[in-house]
């Protein structure tokens, strides 16, 4: 007997779903990414207005004053969906917390001179605050902002921020030996301790931001362009100084989270940018108007340093240099 | 005589797809056939895979090494550098 396997070829009706192509120009095999964003969200017969902001549609593009063509412009240039972002960040969490197993094995907490160990609690624990604000701002962007493109990736951000405060949370017990008072206390220097008024009232007032891009701008850009490069990067280049290496190793993590959500965050403003003077000069206006806030803030904070009005100067050229890169003018 | 054909049949997955996109980017003229979960990439004498373009279509950094996890079949001679992969005919 003869046995004749053939192979047949079935080609596929179409590759990719009827909106995915239209984006592409042409039905071919689209990434995870495209398909889970491009025009996910919905755009027309919405049959009733929210009872609590009757002047907008449920999805409007008129609640920023912000103004774009097409908001599916403002891609992530990480191509962040759910399983590419999950799989990202368990990967780097994996990475950290070999980290952390290493310095708890070989109990190196007991060398970290006092005064350093003091320092991390006064300076890094009332940050979980700052980050849980970071975290509900993202979440009003996610809620406000018109287009998945945005939508999407602020929310992986909100996660991001609500992760980063676990994570201050985490290197706060190891370092205090599971003292959750320790916590309490960050609490009460955020609330209560002078040096941390100034950054706690620019956040509070950041809450009630309604324009989701100009909450953007403030929390994204200008607040985590102080924050992360002095609170983090700075306290750590301070610690390294002062023959701490514990810390710098713990805080990595956020160095390089925020290197990488950078990418992001310098693609949105260029494109924006790029669309139009009017954006360009709202923009501009915008982050003008928050570096005055954190350049305030900031003063009282960076007092971890001998000299921080340098270091502030420093962080505000960089961050001005960083944006006039993305076409702003500032 | 007609020029010999570089070959390069990657599994169409997240990756492959990302992988193949760059091609089409640096590789004028290449012929990109869509099996079922495969691609064939095809071009005369020379197909060239920059580890730069992939990492942008892909989102993250790529290492070229990374080709392996995808690659079914290829025909051509092969160089590889940190920054490349090429698959090419030298005859």
């Amino acid at each position: 007997m003869e046995l004749n396997i053939a192979s047949v070829e079935i080609e596929p009706k179409r590759h990719t779903f009827g909106n995915v192509a239209r984006r592409l120009g042409e039905d071919r095999p689209a990434s995870r990414y495209e398909e889970a964003m491009y025009d996910a969200q919905p755009t027309e017969n919405f049959h009733y207005r929210p009872q609590w902001e009757p002047e907008f549609e449920i999805y409007d593009k008129k609640r920023t004053k912000i103004k774009m063509n097409d908001w599916y412009d403002l891609l992530d240039p990480r191509k962040f969906h759910y399983m590419s972002y999950v799989s990202t960040r368990a990967n780097q969490n994996a990475a950290n917390e070999q980290s952390f197993d290493f310095i708890d094995k070989r109990g190196l907490v007991d060398f970290i001179k006092k005064e350093n160990l003091q320092k991390v609690f006064d300076f890094l624990t009332p940050l979980r605050h700052y980050e849980y604000g970071a975290n509900m701002n993202n979440l009003t962007i996610v809620d406000r902002v018109y287009g998945t493109a945005m939508m999407s990736a602020s929310m992986f951000h909100a996660e991001d921020r609500l992760g980063m405060a676990q994570h201050i949370t985490k290197i706060i017990l190891l370092l205090s030996n599971n003292d959750v008072t320790k916590l309490d206390e960050g609490k009460e220097a955020w609330l209560d301790d002078s040096k941390w008024q100034g950054l706690r009232k620019a956040v509070e007032d950041s809450l009630v931001e309604k324009d989701p891009i100009r909450l953007f701008v403030k929390q994204n850009i200008v607040f985590d362009g102080f924050i992360i490069p002095l609170m983090i990067n700075e306290f750590s280049k301070y610690m390294a100084n002062h023959e701490e290496m514990v810390l710098p190793m713990l805080s990595e993590f956020i160095t390089s989270w925020y290197e990488e959500t950078a990418k992001w965050l310098n693609s949105v403003i260029k494109v924006m940018a790029l669309e139009s003077d009017e954006n360009k000069e709202l923009l501009s206006q915008w982050v003008k108007e928050d570096i005055e806030i954190m350049e305030k803030a900031m003063e009282s904070l960076v007092s971890f340093s001998n000299n921080p009005k340098e270091l502030i100067d420093l962080t505000k050229a960089e961050l001005i240099e960083r944006l006039n890169k993305c076409g702003l003018n500032l | 005589m007609s020029a010999s054909i570089a070959l390069l049949c990657l599994q169409a997955t997240e990756d492959g797809r990302a992988i193949a996109e760059a091609i089409r980017e640096d590789n004028e003229g290449v012929i990109i056939t869509n099996k079922p979960a495969m691609i064939q990439i095809e071009r005369a004498e020379r197909i060239t895979i920059k580890a730069s373009t992939v990492s942008e279509s892909l989102g993250r950094d790529w290492d070229p090494e990374e080709l392996q996890l995808v690659l079914i079949s290829l025909g051509g001679q092969i160089e590889e550098t940190d920054d490349e992969f090429i698959v090419y005919w030298n005859n």
